[in-house]
């Protein structure tokens, strides 16, 4: 045997093991000796030490860490908490959200009574009508009728007494604001 | 110290217990790396044998019966201590706590340096590669008698053993 002995070998040779050829060449092999006797050396030093007591432990300072089997679950319950947690966050800013849009909303209703009704339905206000009468029964349009014509339209028509008066009995007159 | 069936069992039990006592705290405390659980597992292991009427009459010795109790009951020990083990993870010797029988102060430290390296070595290693390195190395039983001991094949104690000491060499800072 001319290569030296590996670690594994040289260690079962310290155990009693190994074979003839390993032993023969741990004879003769100085560096193989020389790593031998180390390994002794430290296996000796390694029982004495151990045969002490054994010294105490500062403790407390190093947080704890749990063990790896644990990892899994700790990983599954901090994406929880986290999504929880954003949740918590999320649910406000939805609503400040809907909130923005509903003050949206109103503003444009607002807007539309305002400025967009007016504009669309401005004959009324300019012939001074105001708002329709509540109540105009039937009752006032037949009467009409038979004092001797319809309600007066204003465009193109001249006013008669008894349009006015029929206007007058139907609230059209426009002086009932 | 083989033992049978006597009238003055107690004393005997009061022989065993004092002759066998320090190893099997010492045992326990490399197994488990705690002086006070070391030594209430020493003491689960005496009454853990007075209980068992069997062991008596068993042609094994009682040394290997307690070292077989030992080993298991730190097993056991381990697995229900992991929590605590884990909270209170200790980081560091306390170096006064090292006897040093060196003269020099450069033999000191130097010795010192490699004490630490061989405890905190032994803190590496798995708990099977512990438990064959310690019966091997420091309670000095043969690789069968490890093997028989842990209930294991001799070729599984080779394997372990082998690991743990290259372990321990790199912890100490052999060029392994």
């Amino acid at each position: 045997m001319t290569r030296c002995i590996g670690k594994k070998a040289l260690w079962e040779l310290s155990e009693g093991g190994g074979s003839e050829a390993e032993r023969a060449h741990l004879e003769t092999c100085e560096a193989c000796q020389r790593h031998y006797q180390h390994l002794i050396r430290d296996l000796e030093l390694i029982g004495q030490v151990l045969q002490e007591p054994e010294p105490r432990l500062r403790t407390g300072s190093s947080p704890g860490m749990l063990p790896r089997r644990w990892i899994p679950a700790a990983a599954l319950a901090a994406t929880c908490l986290l999504v929880w947690g954003v949740s918590l966050v999320w649910e406000p800013v939805k609503l400040v959200w809907f909130a923005y849009h509903d003050k949206e909303t109103v503003r444009t209703a607002q807007m539309i009574e305002q400025q967009l009704l007016p504009a669309l339905f401005s004959t009324v206000a300019e012939v001074g009508l105001g708002a329709l009468p509540e109540q105009a029964s039937d009752l006032d349009y037949l009467q009409a009728a038979l004092d001797g014509g319809w309600p007066c339209e204003r465009s193109g028509i001249e006013q008669t007494d008894s349009c006015g008066r029929n206007l007058s009995s139907l609230g059209l007159d426009g002086t009932q604001d | 110290m083989r033992i049978t069936p006597v009238a003055d069992g107690q004393e005997q039990f009061a022989a065993l217990y004092r002759a066998h006592r320090a190893r099997i705290v010492r045992l326990c405390r490399l197994l488990l790396q705690d002086q006070p659980e070391a030594e209430e597992v020493a003491q689960d292991v005496f009454l853990k044998l007075l209980k068992t009427d069997s062991v008596w009459n068993h042609p094994v010795p009682i040394e290997s019966w307690l070292t077989r109790f030992a080993v298991n009951a730190c097993r056991d020990r381990r697995r229900s201590r992991w929590w605590r083990g884990r909270r209170e993870m200790p980081n560091a010797f306390i170096e006064d706590d090292f006897p040093s029988p060196c003269r020099t102060p450069e033999e000191v430290l130097v010795s010192s340096e490699q004490r630490e390296r061989i405890w905190r070595g032994l803190r590496t290693l798995s708990a099977r590669q512990r438990e064959v390195f310690v019966l091997r190395y420091v309670e000095g039983r043969s690789g069968g008698d490890v093997a028989e001991l842990l209930g294991i094949t001799p070729g599984s104690v080779k394997q372990h053993l082998f690991r743990a000491v290259q372990n321990m060499r790199k912890a100490l800072g052999s060029g392994v």
